[in-house]
């Protein structure tokens, strides 16, 4: 017990000392010649231009990528305890593709609509943020009968779904113009060239909600591998646990699709990499796994807008590159497990 | 003080699974639930535990009925060992028996959940495995790691003084070796010696007659006999019930008690694949 405790020690103080550089290097690269040392000016010598740089462009985008990373990291941990399922993913559950459904409406439709302009810059995350919060409420509806929620039921309907709003969104696409096209193909690639500290402050509180949900979540998940029976067995109030993370789910993806746009990988892939080196108790694998999802994605967003500067990849493009070879090799390996 | 059925009715859909079924488990009493398959054991030892709702009736904890109870509550009044025991995630033996504490263990040192999980490793014979993961152990050792995770919440409950709880186990002998049988039973014996319940559910007649204080036997939904295991266990069950053949009880010298040798079956079948 003592030799779990030194390494959950070790683990927690590399994962910060990561996190920490990949924000210091992530604030310090980038297409303009601006750097950390310039921040080191006594206040009120810096420039604008390095003002400008540091405080509103790479800060809010750091910050975001952070929150971003973390979210879809302890949303998916929260899935694969959920599911039972080590392939789980957020995109199961419909958040995703229920975003990407409002978000296309709103993107195509939406500029015949009085309420979208009088929303302004906040049409595209409010609407994604109530389409995820609404997709969910559909899957979980139906998935509930006399006060019990089939787990497996919501995974089956939850892929039905995806497919469905998908003909949906490309029903919309087909009768896009070419600007709202660009602007709908930006934002399923995933970008946080658009993030500002007012959109952090819009995802922040999701987060923060996410966040302390998880928390209480740690121990009973960790119960609800023992299966349902099991863990109602030893106390726990199952039906209240899926519907916390379920809420939880949609808390960390939705808003966090509706301003970043689809990322993927980053929620099947990390709590994976922190099992490896964790094992599956998740009140170290939630909070590791948030820390090692903000690294992956603030190093992703950096490598985004730098490998081709002055242009940008969208950072969507950048984890599913890295994401999809990690993903293989978990199927490979966790087939390799099954037949041996 | 007791965990008792009253009139209790179970359907799913259209099917009746167990109909106007009365009994009570007593404290300091080994109960074992026998039947043939299918005959709705392991659904009244569901029922009895509250991870099921009757259709029909009530069951009671020590009067108290477990439907109003918190599942918090109910976790440090009983524990059951069911047969469906796939742990997902890559646990050690010991943590997944630590995680058996549940709900009940808030408050208590993890030094002293982990001293506890280990005293119970060591009696189902798993102590050199405490290390090791669940998913490399074989079946039988699955089974009792499985055991100790449910004494484990038993044991926390009686650190925290509470009363004695009740033990509820299906076929918590099915994968294991005839040593390790008499292990398991063993145990349950020694839980109800303590002042607990204990109720079984076994296929095994023999150590249903060796070991319990009352037999229910349940076939096709109903409870078809509730007594000392000399009453229940007569030639007329065995056949009537189980399908077994005239002059196969006997009674054990040692004991007294009963016991099945079913060797008109098993020498027909011989004479079968013989003539065959």
């Amino acid at each position: 017990m003592t030799r779990e405790i030194s390494r959950t020690v070790w683990l927690f103080s590399l994962l910060s000392v990561l996190l920490l550089l990949t924000m210091l290097v992530a604030l310090d690269t980038g297409a303009t010649t601006v750097h950390l040392r310039d921040l080191w000016h006594p206040a009120g010598t810096q420039d604008q231009a390095t003002r400008l740089v540091l405080r509103d462009i790479r800060g809010p985008r750091i910050v975001m990528a952070c929150l971003t990373g973390a979210a879809l990291a302890v949303a998916g941990t929260i899935m694969q305890g959920l599911f039972r399922n080590p392939l789980a993913d957020p995109g199961l559950a419909g958040v995703s593709s229920a975003a990407a459904l409002a978000t296309a409406c709103v993107i195509i439709l939406g500029s015949s609509w009085q309420w979208a302009t009088w929303l302004g810059m906040w049409t595209i995350p409010c609407a994604g943020i109530v389409g995820s919060f609404a997709g969910m409420g559909l899957l979980y509806l139906f998935a509930t009968r006399g006060g019990v929620t089939s787990i497996t039921a919501m995974l089956l309907a939850g892929v039905a779904f995806g497919a469905f709003s998908g003909a949906l969104t490309g029903i919309l696409i087909f009768r896009a113009n070419d600007a709202a096209l660009r602007d709908l193909t930006f934002w399923t690639m995933g970008s946080f060239s658009g993030a500002t500290w007012r959109s952090v402050s819009l995802l922040v509180p999701f987060v923060l909600i996410a966040g302390a949900l998880a928390t209480c979540l740690a121990a009973p998940l960790n119960a609800m591998l023992l299966n349902e029976h099991n863990a109602l067995l030893i106390g726990y109030p199952v039906e209240r646990i899926k519907s916390l993370s379920i809420l939880a789910v949609a808390c960390a993806t939705g808003p966090t699709v509706s301003l970043v746009g689809a990322i993927g990988f980053v929620g099947v892939v990390v709590p994976h990499l922190v099992r490896l080196a964790a094992g599956p108790d998740h009140r170290i694998v939630l909070p590791a796994s948030a820390m090692l999802g903000a690294i992956l994605l603030t190093g992703a967003d950096t490598m985004a807008r730098t490998l081709a500067s002055p242009a940008e990849i969208p950072v969507g493009v950048v984890t599913a590159l890295l994401g999809t070879p990690a993903f293989v090799w978990l199927l490979a390996r966790s087939h390799r497990t099954d037949v041996s | 003080m007791t965990l008792e059925l009253r009139n209790v009715t179970w359907r799913r859909g259209e099917r009746e699974i167990l109909r106007d079924v009365t009994l009570s488990f007593g404290r300091g009493l080994v109960t074992a639930i026998i039947g043939p398959n299918g005959a709705g054991k392991s659904s009244l030892l569901r029922l009895a535990s509250g991870l099921s709702r009757p259709t029909g009736g009530d069951v009671l904890l020590d009067g108290q009925p477990v439907a109003a109870m918190s599942p918090r509550h109910l976790a440090t009044r009983r524990a059951m060992l069911t047969q469906e025991n796939e742990t997902a995630g890559q646990f050690l033996v010991r943590q997944m028996v630590v995680m058996g504490a549940g709900m009940s263990a808030r408050g208590m040192a993890i030094d002293r959940q982990v001293a506890l999980a280990d005293m119970l490793l060591q009696q189902v014979g798993l102590a050199q495995l405490a290390g090791r993961q669940m998913m490399t152990l074989s079946g039988g050792e699955r089974q009792r790691a499985n055991l100790a995770r449910v004494l484990m919440q038993l044991e926390v409950a009686r650190a925290k003084d509470l009363p004695a709880g009740f033990l509820l186990l299906d076929e918590p002998i099915s994968a294991q070796d005839p040593a390790h049988q008499a292990l398991v039973l063993q145990l349950a014996c020694q839980h109800a010696a303590r002042g607990g319940g204990v109720a079984v559910v076994l296929h095994d007649l023999n150590w249903a007659a060796a070991c319990a204080d009352r037999l229910v036997v349940v076939h096709q939904g109903r409870v078809h006999a509730y007594d000392t295991v000399e009453a229940v266990m007569t030639q007329d069950l065995a056949c009537s019930i189980f399908g077994l053949k005239d002059g196969c009880i006997h009674l054990h010298a040692k004991t007294g008690r009963p016991f099945i040798l079913p060797h008109d079956n098993i020498g027909r079948k011989a004479n079968i694949r013989a003539s065959s």
